[in-house]
């Protein structure tokens, strides 16, 4: 049994035992799981999800499905960084792809284990099964032209993402897996002056307990534009952790939650701003269709350094069924007068002046609610690659789920 | 003359409420005709109920246009088949581009008359040239669905709609409210090029400056949720000087 005296290196040995008998793991990882998300997820899915833990399962779940969003993208830069796998990629000028098979310990020593939260279990879960690290670097003053594709496939994803000064980049990261439980772990380091647009899809197998935790430092003048959400899964717990390192940095993080009848997703972004000068916003819009539940939760943690900062939070859902349900927890914590910050969260149901108008003008209730539907979502897109996306979520996610 | 629209004996509620008493009129094909009528006559509820908004329950009476039954067709069928609503509160829809919407509309009412779909090219010189004519910028169509527009702009982009869709009958809901003199006679324009024998236009107002630039065929009085009284275009003069009181007494 854990207890509260335990520390983060006591909890990992203590993991790498129940690796070899993963049905004691529900009890390691869950006893402390503090995030709302977790409250609501379905036990009994995740007891049965970790009794069959694999993490060495490299399948992913409907290939086609991912494949079509990279043909979205001829030109992009594919790198297949599944951690069950070694790297396939070819030489990138100003890219370097590395695996760290002894991946760096980073660091819950000294803390008591009462105080991490589940995602840290799940970090230090894939450092003790030594899934490896791929990294990726990406060197000072460079501005690929194509976005950079990460690929993702199977139980266990480690990643770790160098992008170096002055330079820009698109990366999309496709996350598929058809195992009971995958975990995924990004880390990414924005030097000074860089610009990363970062968009991560998930498609996972309907029996997947999906957990996605990314983790960004922004330094100085830096600028991260981020966008998360799942198109498929049992459960998906996606986790953002995003740190404002240094004056001028920046942060946009976008996300799109679906839920249905078969897929339960829970979103959590925390941004901290740790120095002054910067500057963050937060927009989730939802979707509830059938009984699906999901959570959002946004915290913004402005530290008592942070003077003049600045920050905005936006989280809207619409449930488009009587049974859905979605809990919008939007938090600021502020330790410093001298700062700017707003939220809002809304959840409720299509406008039906809205839709009466659309129907005036001919449009059947059908195409105005899938009309309706997508001026919603669209909001959440990011700016680059919006329109590929928008097209992509539209035929995969949307109008099949209008259509049943 | 062909019938475009013929209302009898009309009965219907809101939330139970009676607000069509009985209503009858005869519209035909080609006409122009204006409703007027004090605050809670009926007017508003009239032409949301002729353009299928489902608050509103008929109990009794009968709607046909060009022929069909109207009172059984869904909102969009009225719509596909030439019915055209011009709101008096044009409603936002942000994310839903106008030009998106106007090209979604044309389609579906081609689809109706069994035209396959409008040519992209075609479409769009059409619709800047109508866009050009009820002197709006050209950026308003890819903005969002009334998003951020003006009253006067909201009004001018209902009566583009219309020119666009080029309906059997327009039923215009208020169009003259909330504009100023110019925004009025852009409006004015607008509606006077789109009167054509192959089609009917129902102006909805309180005023009689309106009708200064759109002279109708027929002038009606709506109170207490039923014509009471009708006449050419100098009822609505005749209105401006005396008032609605002489000609409204509660029944």
């Amino acid at each position: 049994m854990t207890t509260r005296t335990q520390s983060a290196r006591q909890f990992l040995t203590q993991a790498r035992e129940a690796l070899s008998s993963p049905a004691d793991l529900p009890a390691i990882l869950w006893p402390h799981a503090k995030m709302t998300g977790f409250e609501t997820l379905a036990r009994r899915d995740l007891e049965r999800a970790f009794r069959d833990l694999d993490l060495t399962d490299s399948h992913g779940f409907e290939a086609a499905r991912l494949a079509s969003l990279r043909e979205a993208f001829p030109g992009a830069i594919v790198v297949d960084v599944s951690a069950t796998t070694a790297p396939v990629h070819r030489p990138l000028d100003g890219i370097t792809v590395e695996v760290l098979t002894a991946p760096p310990h980073r660091g819950h020593d000294g803390v008591h284990l009462a105080d991490l939260t589940a995602d840290d279990h799940c970090d230090l879960l894939l450092e003790a099964a030594a899934v490896p690290v791929i990294k990726i670097t990406l060197a000072p003053d460079h501005h690929p032209g194509a976005p950079l594709i990460l690929s993702s496939t199977g139980a266990a994803a480690n990643l770790e993402i160098h992008v170096g000064a002055r330079s820009t980049v698109t990366l999309i990261q496709l996350s598929s897996a058809n195992a009971p439980v995958r975990l995924g772990l990004t880390h990414v380091h924005l030097h000074e002056h860089s610009l990363v647009h970062h968009v991560s899809v998930g498609a996972h197998a309907p029996h997947t307990v999906a957990l996605e935790h990314l983790v960004a430092h922004v330094h100085h003048s830096a600028s991260l534009h981020q966008f998360h959400s799942d198109t498929s899964g049992r459960v998906v717990r996606t986790r953002r952790d995003i740190h404002l390192l240094g004056g001028g940095a920046s942060v946009h993080a976008k996300a799109l939650l679906t839920v249905t009848d078969a897929l339960e997703a829970h979103h959590y972004t925390h941004v901290t701003h740790h120095v002054q000068h910067t500057q963050s916003s937060q927009l989730t819009r939802g979707l509830g269709f059938g009984q699906g539940k999901g959570s959002d939760q946004s915290v913004v943690h402005i530290k008592p350094f942070a003077a003049q900062s600045q920050s905005t939070q936006s989280s809207r859902h619409l449930l488009l069924d009587d049974r859905a349900q979605i809990h919008a927890r939007p938090i600021l914590e502020i330790f410093n007068h001298d700062v700017k910050a707003s939220h809002g969260a809304t959840v409720g149901s299509l406008d039906p002046q809205m839709a009466f108008y659309l129907q005036s003008r001919g449009l059947s209730p059908q195409e105005a609610q899938l009309c309706l539907q997508r001026a919603f979502w669209h909001e959440a897109l990011p700016a680059e690659p919006q329109a590929v996306l928008s097209e992509w979520f539209d035929h995969t996610l949307f109008i099949p789920l209008s259509a049943s | 003359m062909t019938t475009c629209l013929q209302i009898d004996n009309l009965h219907a509620t809101v939330n139970g409420k009676p607000v069509l008493n009985g209503l009858s009129l005869h519209v035909g094909l080609g006409e122009v005709h204006a409703i007027m009528g004090p605050n809670g006559a009926g007017k508003s509820s009239l032409s949301q109920l002729l353009a299928g908004k489902p608050d509103y329950t008929v109990t009794s009476g009968s709607a046909t246009f060009m022929g069909e039954d109207l009172l059984n067709l869904s909102i969009e069928e009225r719509a596909c088949r030439g019915l055209f609503l011009g709101f008096q509160y044009p409603i936002e829809i942000p994310g839903v581009s106008n030009i998106y919407l106007l090209k979604a509309a044309v389609n579906a009412r081609r689809k109706q008359q069994g035209l396959p779909e409008v040519d992209a090219f075609d479409f769009l010189n059409l619709v800047k040239a109508h866009t050009e004519a009820m002197k709006m910028n050209d950026s308003f169509l890819n903005r969002g669905v009334n998003e951020g527009f003006s009253g006067g702009e909201k009004k001018r982009n209902e009566i583009l709609q219309m020119l666009v869709l080029e309906p059997t009958l327009a039923l215009l809901d208020e169009t003259d409210s909330g504009l100023d003199i110019d925004a009025l006679k852009v409006v004015a324009q607008g509606v006077n090029s789109a009167r054509s024998p192959q089609r009917s236009i129902v102006l909805v107002t309180h005023y009689q400056r309106l009708l200064d630039y759109i002279v109708p065929d027929h002038v009606h009085v709506l109170a207490h949720g039923k014509i009471v009284h009708s006449g050419d275009a100098s009822v609505a003069r005749e209105l401006e000087a005396k008032g609605y009181d002489w000609i409204t007494e509660t029944p």
